[in-house]
């Protein structure tokens, strides 16, 4: 695996698993592309201690959310807001589909950190709450806990916007 | 699965980064020689110069002592000659006084 192909082909194996966490979490693409590559940089640098393409994906899970995090936090590009405040987009949809893909991004953006790592690593990673917790180091019942909430704000809120999902 | 489920796995499903990303990445990875190529590299040819180096001087050690082998040898002839030449010196000698009448 430490061999310059070896780091190439992950790389291509795993750049859409990465640069899709980065952009989900930060819905902008100079930013997501900016994590995504410091997080391979990364990964070259620690594959040595990586023992098998398991470990580098759950690692890599691991560190993109992570990084997304820290640069939230950093550079407060989306205030954190609680799952009750997270702002609604006005009008009606006409057509579900057209407009609910914006709406729900717009609502997942607007979730705190943890709960949007959460439902990103449910959806995208298609993780189940034990392993969710082992890639965020929180307990399962926070994470269950983070999942129950946001799904229950996202379908109240699509709701009011007459939404229907 | 509910259909909120279902749209959201498809609207955050993974998402290639735009092209030449993996170009960029690997421009920034250091072109620098670890620490082991280093290494391995002068090792195979350390390892012959000391083959030849032990070589070469048993080789040297070798010949000094064959060559202090032939000289001794030399000298031991030598001295063997020149006893046996001393000898029959002294024999012809002898015989000249005896024939001279002479005293030795």
């Amino acid at each position: 695996m430490g061999s310059p192909d070896g780091f190439g082909k992950l790389l291509r194996q795993y750049q859409g698993l990465v640069f899709g966490l980065a952009w989900n979490f930060l819905h902008d693409e100079a930013s997501a592309e900016e994590v995504a590559q410091d997080v391979f940089l990364e990964l070259h640098r620690t594959l040595p201690s990586l023992e098998s393409d398991a470990h580098v994906c759950n690692w890599l899970r691991r560190v993109t959310v992570h990084r997304c995090i820290d640069y939230v936090r950093r550079t407060r590009r989306d205030p954190r807001v609680g799952l009750e405040d997270a702002a609604e987009p006005a009008g009606q949809a006409s057509e579900p589909d057209v407009f609910l893909s914006g709406r729900l991004r717009k609502l997942v953006a607007s979730l705190p950190e943890k709960p949007r790592a959460v439902v990103l690593l449910r959806y995208q990673e298609d993780l189940e709450p034990a392993e969710i917790a082992g890639v965020l180091d929180i307990p399962v019942s926070t994470v269950k806990s983070h999942l129950q909430r946001s799904l229950a704000m996202l379908r109240e809120k699509l709701e009011r916007m007459q939404v229907k999902v | 699965m509910n259909k909120l489920d279902e749209v959201l796995r498809r609207e955050f499903a993974r998402r290639e980064p735009p092209p030449g990303f993996a170009d960029r990445v690997m421009k920034r990875i250091p072109k620098t020689r670890s620490r082991t190529w280093g290494i391995r590299s002068w090792m195979p040819a350390a390892a012959a110069v000391l083959i030849a180096v032990l070589g070469v001087g048993t080789w040297e050690h070798d010949r000094i002592g064959r060559n202090r082998a032939r000289a001794e040898k030399a000298k031991s002839e030598l001295m063997w000659a020149l006893e046996l030449t001393s000898g029959k010196l002294n024999a012809t000698r002898t015989r000249i006084m005896r024939q001279k009448g002479g005293v030795l």
